[in-house]
């Protein structure tokens, strides 16, 4: 028997139900609820789901690249260690590139780039986010077709960076930024069938009153005015398909919802923001969502933690290196939030599995260094098996730079949309379904070691990291065979003069003189050695 | 101001009686107003169908002179193709508009020649007569059309949120916010109107109210529908605004049908401002006559008037189009809608309406008193909220979304109340534009006095009122005062009798908000100045390189913050915007992030507020630069504020063809001494205002 169960939390069952519930076996919204076989067919088909997170402003790249490790064995960088729990239902990517051959383009229309693959000018050819791909795909089965967030402010002087989704004519979707409505959207209102009655009646008439405006316009504006008429249409759709999607099991889903509170503070928007996607999730009312964290030149703070600059100011950290742990723990705070959606995505039991397996989660940032704005290498992650589109638990590092549009098209295709192209692709990418088997960059040969030590003068090669502690980002370390670690102390000169920037993640051979510091033995001083 | 203006004024008369040019233009029945316009133009010649390719080959040839080495072919440089872009205005029938493409690309074209960034140093400058001849070339053949000027395609303009919530105040008697909060120690709310709309984004004009930008970003139905459900609920439960719809304090159980048609006649005239028809009222009046068989009175009543607010003609400021390419002159109620909603940001009221239908409106005598009637509304406060606060970019103030605190601060509430109350002064006292700069008065609030400085102002100037009528509301006086410990006060008018203060630009509001949460941001405010002040926009950098690069050309061992910035930007491809932005930002450093003054910074290192702007001159203090902004760049300051209100009152971008008004406008405020008033005067005379353009067929 397949199981289509469902996961209610206990003390609904025991504030629905009354102690008398207790001790009934199977209550019956636990147990398959779908009575027909045609009906059990359609739900037994995966039920996929795609989200997309994304948190402007790039990252320091040495703290967020995974160094050294296997596609299958790897430890995770400072920065994604928030996942440690949910490592297996990672699937790490690297060497996705952004308007390819062409760097530098500016971080203010990285959203843009990151979602539909191509810049926000490029509308004539083909301007739509992948959501909305996916979402004109698969949204009409749902009541709600998509669902759109920020946790940002606007950003008006530059618009575009406001916004994830585009539709196909390339408008930009406005996000919903007030978790409390975005409840009562999905979950409240149109469920009511009495309020679906109503609202028809007047959007009827509405129409059936136009005539005369229709006549009377001009030709560019009865355009716009159509516009009106589509969006009274497009509400009797959605009317309709709230219609459509009642059953009992959702029904009973909904009913069993907790009134929603929100803490005012942009971590507790944040949460429910990420609590709405889960549950707009499990109860199928969407199955497509963005969240914005931070958009690209984001003015937030985050006081929570103890920082009160603004997260764009932060990443411009280069000049200011004094900055780099605060911006190191509010992109480890973004990566925790993205570990707490995966968590409460896990949580929900689904089939035989969870509604994470049934879901793609993307988290990304639209460029790459924080203060140089590179769109090479884009931190990317993705989480979850897409219903099977996805083997995850691993660390894929693409041999050439690849486009990152591929990426969205691969997904695209995973999700059900057939295309051939989106934005600027050039062709699809692997090791997204199945291991890809492409070798790591770096390759522990065990040569890894010191070479020769005389006590206070040294020769050493090994793999040159920053240190794992985000707040202390004056050490960095070398990375023997063996697995143990020569801490570096040098002052910021030699950093600079060594250009370590571009040295982090490579193998160095070296020549050392030891130190002391706080009585652990360090290298405090260095010179690169031709291999 | 001197103080002899002010007291000249006196008897505070809101509109001087208008040039000639201007009144001829609206006395034309048949519309040809602007062979009248045309007296008045600058360069008049005139290139009729016949010379059009004439007057195009003699530009071409100067255009190909010093720019087709880089700029034709396939391999143009910046993929711009003058030879091409040339070609293709030959393809522009005569009577026709020039493609928006072509258009722009010409705007652009002009721009970098005029800002002289192009030709490029390296090559020959254009020649002044070189200059003047491309000069006239656009002017014929991109600001006027075959010879004549028009005012372009009116697009159709969707109501703003602010502009939907005012009307739906306006048209049920109700306020669908709470009262601005009298406790300090409470932050302002958002209401649930504020909350359910989407925030909507500028358009090209840079207002909300940008027809095009509107046109783009889906219609919240959805959101429409709650805001209307709330409206009427208030609307039912209060017995005012149930009488002023249906003339009784309490509905009875059933309305005859002819009392409903009345009502609902009246209703759909003022929610659709003259465009309901038959069909409308029958429809309506068929939904109370059904859902009163089975409901109550009032809620059949509610059912019509939600049905009614769903209608396009509300939402839209809908007017009759003739596919005709020829401006024409639109009805008095689409006239008397326009001058609603730019002044008041509202529906028009019954009066107005009852003056639109009398056809009377349009008589200067007429419509003066109605501005003055309009300006006295306290809805003339979307003036300076609407329009200042976008412009000025102030409305960001109350903006809290972005920081994790639990709403607006007293401190930014009182920042934003000061440029509310400044610019409801200068629009109410009909005050100068130059006022903007610098003035001899100011709004302040207690809250924030002593960061400025008590010792910084005197006592108001006589003729100020204490208060800006219209805010009146936000004041507790009397008994409603008494119990309430920690009341807000409104920020008061001041004289101000230092160098620090006076105008807008200095002010903490303008201070804050081009900085940092915790320092200055000289680059923002450099920019901000030279966008909002000056209408000189710059285009955000596309490659920024690394700031490293600058600090090792530095000969200092440790470079302090200001001298970094300084270092950076002087390199070359940074210099050419960042030589006009920082002078000025670093001009205002006396000012902290709060406006504080200051004379030495945190580290105590002095605060030096040395600067040279582009013309060369230099200046040691903020007050000095503004005496210099005013005397050198009085011109740039004034027409950028005309272009910013025909932009918000047209509800559009200007495009070249609204030169020609604009010129106009220029000549007519500065006879009038540049008073805010004679601004929107001539705006409501321009035929942009009065007139309307299609497509043609």
């Amino acid at each position: 028997m397949t199981k289509q169960a469902y996961l209610i939390p206990r003390r609904h069952l025991l504030r629905g139900m009354g102690t008398a519930a207790l001790g009934l076996p199977l209550l019956e919204i636990m147990s398959p609820a779908i009575a027909t076989a045609s009906a059990r067919a359609k739900a037994d088909a995966k039920v996929k789901r795609l989200c997309v997170l994304y948190k402007g402003c790039g990252v320091f790249p040495h703290a967020w690249d995974i160094a050294g490790g296997t596609e299958t064995e790897f430890e995770l960088s400072s920065l994604l260690q928030p996942l440690d729990a949910v490592k297996n239902d990672l699937l790490v990517l690297r060497n996705l590139d952004h308007l390819f051959g062409k760097n530098n383009g500016g971080h203010l229309v990285a959203p843009s780039l990151s979602m539909t693959g191509a810049l926000p000018d490029n509308r004539k050819k083909s301007y739509s986010s992948i959501d909305q791909l996916v979402a004109d795909e698969i949204g009409k089965q749902t009541p709600v077709k998509s669902l759109q967030l920020t946790a940002d402010s606007l950003w008006k002087q530059h618009p575009w960076i406001n916004y994830l989704s585009h539709d196909q004519k390339g408008n930009p979707l406005p996000p919903d930024r007030d978790p409390g409505l975005v409840f009562d959207k999905l979950f409240r209102g149109m469920n009511n069938s009495s309020y679906r009655q109503q609202t028809k009646s007047v959007l009827d008439t509405v129409r059936e009153s136009s005539g005369d405006i229709r006549r009377r316009a001009s030709r560019s504006d009865l355009a716009v005015l159509e516009q009106y008429f589509q969006s009274i249409r497009d509400v009797e759709q959605q009317l309709q398909s709230f219609k459509n999607v009642a059953n009992p099991v959702r029904e009973k889903k909904l009913a069993a919802l907790d009134d929603f509170s929100i803490d005012a503070d942009l971590s507790g928007k944040i949460k429910a923001m990420l609590d709405l996607i889960a549950l707009s999730f499990w109860t199928d009312t969407t199955r497509v969502a963005t969240l914005m964290m931070a958009n690209t030149n984001s003015r937030c703070t985050y006081g929570f933690l103890g920082l009160n600059e603004e997260m764009h100011f932060m990443s411009h950290y280069v000049r200011n290196r004094g900055i780099l742990p605060a911006f190191n723990r509010v992109n480890q705070w973004h990566t925790a939030q993205f570990a707490y959606l995966l968590a409460k995505l896990k949580g929900f039991r689904e089939g035989e599995g969870n509604v994470l397996d049934n879901s793609i989660v993307m988290y990304m940032s639209g460029i790459k260094h924080g203060d140089y704005h590179t769109l090479t290498d884009i931190p990317v992650v993705l989480a979850g098996k897409g219903g099977g589109a996805i083997s995850p638990g691993r660390h894929v590092r693409y041999p050439e730079p690849t486009p990152f549009p591929n990426l969205l098209l691969t997904l695209a295709n995973l999700m059900g949309v057939e295309r051939t192209t989106l934005g600027d692709s050039t062709g699809t990418v692997d090791g997204i379904s199945k291991p890809a088997g492409h070798p790591m960059a770096i390759k522990d040969d065990g040569s890894w070691r010191v070479t020769s030590d005389d006590g206070s003068e040294f020769l050493a090669k090994g793999l040159l990291l920053v240190s794992d502690d985000i707040n202390d980002t004056n050490a960095y370390y070398l990375q023997l065979s063996d697995k143990s670690k020569l801490e570096i102390r040098v002052s910021f000169g030699v950093v600079h003069r060594l250009v370590f920037d571009a040295k982090v993640g490579r193998v160095v051979a070296i020549k050392g003189k030891w130190g002391m510091r706080d009585g652990r033995k360090i290298i405090a001083s260095l010179e690169y050695q031709t291999p | 101001m001197l103080l002899s203006e002010i007291e000249t004024r006196g008897a505070r008369v809101l509109v001087a009686p208008l040039e000639m040019f201007l009144l001829l233009l609206l006395k034309k029945q048949c519309f040809s107003p602007f062979a009248a316009l045309g007296l008045c133009l600058v360069m008049s010649s005139v290139v009729r169908s016949e010379n059009r390719v004439q007057a195009d080959s003699v530009v071409r040839e100067l255009i190909s002179a010093y720019c087709f080495d880089c700029h034709q072919g396939e391999n143009a440089e910046a993929s711009l193709d003058l030879a091409a872009t040339l070609d293709s205005m030959q393809d522009v029938a005569k009577d026709q508009a020039i493609p928006p493409d072509l258009l722009n690309t010409w705007m652009r074209v002009e721009k970098v020649v005029a800002q002289g960034r192009m030709p490029p140093a390296e090559q020959d400058a254009l020649s002044t007569r070189d200059l003047e001849g491309f000069g006239k070339w656009f002017h014929e053949r991109l600001v006027l059309r075959d010879g004549s000027p028009h005012i372009g395609t009116t697009p159709l303009r969707r109501l703003t949120h602010e502009e939907f919530i005012a009307s739906l105040e306006d048209l049920l008697g109700i306020k669908m916010r709470n009262e601005y909060n009298h406790l300090k120690s409470v932050h302002v709310e958002k209401g649930l109107v504020d909350r359910v709309l989407p925030t909507e984004v500028p358009g090209k004009n840079g207002f909300v109210n940008d027809a095009e930008s509107l046109a783009s970003q889906p219609i919240p139905l959805l959101a429409y529908m709650k805001c209307i459900d709330f409206a009427l609920s208030k609307m039912s439960g209060s017995a005012a605004s149930i009488e002023m719809l249906t003339g009784v304090t309490v509905l009875p159980l059933n309305l005859s049908e002819d009392r409903v048609t009345k009502i609902a006649e009246n209703f759909l005239r003022r929610a659709l401002r003259g465009n309901a028809t038959e069909e409308h009222l029958e429809k309506t009046v068929g939904i109370y006559l059904k859902a009163q068989k089975e409901k109550s009175s009032i809620v059949a009543f509610k059912a019509m008037l939600r049905t009614i607010l769903l209608l396009p003609e509300f939402y839209y400021r809908f007017e009759v189009g003739r596919n005709q390419a020829e401006p024409y002159r639109v009805s008095d109620y689409e006239f008397a809608t326009r001058l609603s909603y730019f002044l008041t940001g509202s529906t028009p009221d019954d009066e107005l309406l009852d003056v639109s239908a009398s056809g009377t409106l349009r008589e200067t005598e007429v419509l003066d008193g109605q501005i003055r009637r309009l300006m006295s509304r306290s809805r003339r406060l979307s003036l300076s909220e609407s329009f200042a606060g976008q412009w000025i970019g102030f409305d960001t103030l109350l903006d809290s979304s972005a920081v994790d605190t639990q709403g607006v601060s007293t401190t930014a509430r009182a920042q934003y109340d000061e440029l509310l109350y400044f610019f409801d002064e200068l629009f109410k006292s009909d005050l100068s534009l130059l006022d903007l700069i610098d003035s001899d008065w100011m709004y302040v609030s207690n809250y924030n006095i002593n960061l400025y400085g008590k010792d910084q102002f005197t006592k108001p100037p006589e003729i100020k009122s204490q208060h800006a009528g219209v805010l009146q509301y936000r004041e507790l006086k009397g008994n409603a005062r008494r119990g309430i410990e920690q009341i807000y006060d409104p920020p008061t008018v001041r004289g101000v009798q230092s160098e620090r203060f006076g105008g807008v630009m200095t002010s903490a509001g303008v201070m804050s908000l081009t900085s940092a949460p915790q320092r200055t941001s000289p680059v923002r405010r450099g920019v901000w100045i030279l966008d909002r002040l000056l209408g000189q926009k710059l285009d955000a950098p596309a490659n920024v390189p690394p700031i490293e690069k600058a600090i090792q050309s530095m000969t200092v061992s440790k470079p302090g913050k200001l001298e970094v910035i300084r270092a950076h930007t002087a390199m070359p491809s940074c210099m050419v915007c960042h030589e006009n932005i920082d002078p000025i930002g670093f001009g205002l450093e006396n000012f902290d992030a709060l406006g504080r003054w200051r004379t030495t910074y945190p580290d105590k290192s002095p605060v030096s507020s040395d600067g040279t702007l582009p013309s060369g001159k230099t200046f040691s203090s903020p007050k000095e630069l503004k005496q210099l902004l005013l005397t050198d760049y009085r011109e740039l300051i004034v027409r950028n504020f005309i272009r910013r209100m025909m932009a918000y009152a047209f509800g559009r971008e200007l495009r070249p063809h609204d030169r020609v008004t604009e010129d106009l406008v220029f000549q007519h405020v500065v006879k009038h001494g540049y008073r805010s008033n004679s601004v929107i005067r001539a705006i409501i005379e321009s035929p942009q205002f009065n007139c309307r353009q299609d497509e043609g067929s």
